[in-house]
């Protein structure tokens, strides 16, 4: 190895300083900068830069950011499949106003660096025209306001924290249903059921439980419930702790805000291994028919949830019954389930707007038609879509759900059954 | 008057931004990888929680330039020494452990951050579970001033994270080839030899984590700066043991490779990505959703190949072609049991370019000295 001469190191560090000391010169005006602000209020005021960026005469290019790989790769699969099987079948009849949809999927592992990385590389060198159906609060949090200050329409974003929506912005547009409602239904169940009774609250600690935790506070006001909260890392599988202090502290409702892993060692801790039969009311986030299999049909039975839209085996429905339809021919042998009709709704709300912006697409007609869209149902929804410059949340009505097992098939089905009637929360109550 | 920074060699063929934009992530994780190679090639302490002094420093950075305006160069240069100071103080327990305790050890601190950052004490500062938005916070990281109109965005975050590199590089080339640098190889290789050589050892080990600690405050700075965003997870156990295999993948105790190291980590994406290509898929298969294992499989071939790292291997390939040659390599597990099938093959091949050097019969591999 033959030896540097000090005197070559020293020039590149004078330079580099140097660089370093002209940037500093000029440095400070970062302060004053507020995110641009043509693309939060004013409707249309000003052209979205790259506006007609991903549209040729043939094809509309799409980008999303999905787990498929790491810890909530199930997720991010499920979705894909939906979505890419709902995108060909677009397609194939016709496409949207007779350009065909093409969709990349990126994996983000749900971190927030690498959905920075993919969602630049699907702006900045795909060029997509729109990111579609980004999931997850932690990815989310980590591109939304690039998307926001760049123009980039991010559509039906797969996250339900309050920033994201409250106040509406132009460029961005939800799709689940804010824990904060959520919370708060699940709230009015427990003080309409369970009046005065002591609420053991089993929280996630981060956005998703506080908010669920508010939530569920404001709705259990009425009830004059006590609510006594124990709360978990994401990164702690076992539950069983906080779940003994919720029985030793004669708890006699437990409410839970967690992901599925989370939730599971709640449920099963209480049921089944302290054999603690309390009621148990659970975040719509997890009203999913895995949480059958998780728990263990015996232990989640009973259980109380909430759901925004109709179930993948509700086939009667004709909207379910299509989905199955289009995942037969185009899903590459996924069975229908809840997450692939996310998916292939996220995709069909899109292409209705992309349908209602008509043939002169660019990102302008295409958010003025979001903000148009009124009182038109997607075909697995119960509650018709209504959309306002202020109101950008497409699912606002839910439906209590009740974990039922039949037993009289081999091995037992678990279901997440309806009750009662569809609660509407509506925004935006009469269209135009 | 900055035109001529578009012209430059470096951004020549980096026209995409989305490439500028992983420039630029490279230039951070050089620093990053830079001190954990201090730290575990150079010093032989092997750190599980390096990603701790990096969210370290990251916070420490949001927090001055997001509630304190700060500016954004008094602002890293204060992380990286807040954490160097904080990694030396750490580094004291290390002083009693030593191999897989010390990497349990730091593991510890990994896993306990996220919830210490989510404490009611410290909330008012970082935002709890919400972590640190630049662009919330009104202060979104943009070219200053005169430069605005002359270097785009993602530009500008490119040179602000090259020119700490090459600097922090330079510095470690300098630390490594000083009397602190070779006291850290002694220590390293013999800690009683060292001692006996008049080396104080406890000191220059609390040095070393104090000075990787130094650059991964500098190196978390600069992540929270680029990033714009800045949450109790970003940095987790994943993000730790990622860092260390993409070190010992670049080449443990190498400038070089950190280099590569760095590399390996901005592209890793792609290089999965071009790794899976090779491999026929079906819709059963999903090999994309093993990227784990396929760091895991990298891994372990370079540990049986070239324990060296890709830095050393470069170096070394006239070394391992004749080490094949001769039939030196030990194979163990099943690929002892493959080994001899191909070996044929490989031989033919190796040997058309150049037959084995017979006085390399001791079978003995010398110790990798830096280079």
């Amino acid at each position: 190895m033959p030896r540097i001469h000090v005197g070559r190191w020293a020039w590149l560090l004078i330079l580099a300083l140097a660089a370093m000391l002209v940037v500093s010169a000029c440095g400070g005006g970062e302060k004053e900068e507020k995110a641009t602000p043509q693309v939060t209020k004013a409707a249309g005021t000003t052209p979205i830069p790259g506006n007609t960026n991903g549209v040729t005469d043939t094809q509309i290019l799409l980008g999303t950011h999905l787990p498929l790989s790491g810890m909530a790769a199930t997720w991010g699969v499920g979705l894909k499949a939906g979505m890419d099987a709902q995108v060909a079948y677009i397609n194939d009849n016709g496409g949207v106003n007779g350009r065909k949809l093409k969709l990349i999927v990126e994996d983000d592992q749900y971190t927030g660096p690498l959905a920075n990385e993919v969602v630049r590389k699907l702006v900045e060198s795909d060029k997509v025209f729109a990111i579609v159906g980004g999931l997850g609060t932690v990815p989310d949090s980590a591109v939304y306001k690039y998307l926001e200050t760049n123009g980039v329409p991010d559509m039906m974003l797969l996250a339900a924290q309050t920033k994201f929506l409250d106040p509406a912005v132009r460029t961005r547009y939800g799709y689940l249903v804010h824990y904060l409602d959520e919370g708060r239904i699940l709230g009015e169940y427990i003080a309409q059921n369970f009046p005065g009774k002591k609420v053991g609250f089993i929280e996630q600690n981060d956005e998703f439980g506080q908010e669920g935790e508010q939530g569920l506070r404001e709705g259990v006001k009425d009830g004059n419930n006590e609510v006594v909260v124990e709360t978990f890392e994401t990164t702690e599988g076992d539950l069983s702790a906080q779940v003994s202090r919720l029985k030793n502290q004669n708890v006699e409702v437990m409410a839970i805000y967690a992901e599925p892993i989370g939730a599971m060692s709640a449920i099963k801790n209480a049921h089944e291994t302290l054999n603690w039969q309390v009621p148990i009311v659970l975040t719509g986030v997890d009203a999913f028919e895995i949480m059958g299999a998780l728990a263990g049909p015996d232990n989640i039975e009973g259980t109380i949830s909430v759901v925004y839209g109709h179930q993948a085996y509700q086939k009667d429905i004709p909207g379910i019954a299509q989905h199955w339809d289009i995942m037969a021919k185009y899903g590459a042998g996924k069975t229908p389930d809840n997450l692939t009709m996310v998916g292939a709704s996220v995709i069909e709300i899109v292409a209705k707007i992309l349908q209602d912006a008509g043939p002169d697409l660019t990102r302008d007609s295409f958010l003025d038609a979001a903000e148009s869209l009124c009182g038109w149902t997607p075909s697995v929804g119960f509650a018709p879509i209504n959309f306002s410059p202020t109101d950008h949340k497409p699912n606002e009505a839910e439906q209590y759900v009740r974990g039922t097992v039949d037993r009289s098939t081999d091995p037992p089905t678990f279901t997440w059954q309806p009750f009662g009637d569809v609660i509407s929360f509506e925004s935006t109550p009469k269209c135009p | 008057m900055f035109g001529f920074m578009s012209g430059w060699p470096l951004l020549g063929w980096l026209l995409d931004p989305f490439r500028v934009f992983q420039a630029m992530r490279f230039g951070v994780w050089l620093v990053v990888l830079m001190g954990l190679n201090l730290l575990t090639g150079y010093n032989g302490q092997i750190s599980l929680g390096y990603a701790a002094f990096v969210a370290v420093g990251a916070y420490v950075a949001a927090i001055l330039m997001t509630q304190y305006g700060v500016h954004v160069i008094p602002a890293v240069v204060a992380a990286g020494a807040f954490t160097g100071v904080v990694g030396f103080l750490v580094g004291a327990p290390a002083l009693r452990l030593s191999g897989p305790y010390l990497a349990i050890a730091t593991l510890a601190l990994v896993i306990a951050l996220p919830q210490v950052l989510k404490h009611d004490l410290v909330s008012d500062w970082t935002h709890a579970s919400q972590g640190i938005n630049f662009y919330e916070q009104g202060t979104p990281p943009v070219p200053p001033g005169i430069l605005k109109d002359r270097v785009d965005n993602n530009q500008w975050l490119y040179y602000c994270a090259i020119v700490p590199g090459v600097i922090m590089t330079i510095l470690a080339w300098n630390i490594t080839r000083s009397r602190i640098g070779r006291a850290f190889l002694a220590v390293r290789d013999t800690e009683l030899g060292a001692g006996q050589m008049g080396v104080n050892v406890p000191l220059y080990k609390m040095t070393a984590f104090g000075i990787s600690s130094f650059y991964a405050g500098i190196g978390g700075a600069l992540f929270v700066f680029t990033e714009a965003v800045l949450g109790p997870s970003t940095f987790d156990v994943m993000m730790s043991i990622t860092m260390l295999v993409m070190v010992v993948l670049g080449g443990l105790g190498s400038i070089l490779g950190s280099i590569f190291a760095a590399a390996i980590m901005a592209w890793r994406s792609e290089i999965v990505d071009e790794i899976v290509k090779l491999v026929p898929r079906g819709q059963e298969i999903r090999i994309d959703a093993l990227r784990g294992a396929v760091y895991g499989g990298l891994l372990v071939i370079f540990i049986i190949l070239g324990p060296w790292g890709l830095a050393g291997s470069i170096r070394r390939l006239p070394k391992i072609r004749d080490r094949l040659v001769a039939g030196k390599f030990r194979f163990p597990g099943v690929s002892g049991m493959v080994y001899p099938a191909v070996r044929p093959f490989l031989l033919r091949r190796l040997r058309g370019a150049k037959s084995a050097d017979p006085s390399r019969q001791d079978g003995t591999e010398a110790r990798d000295e830096p280079h």
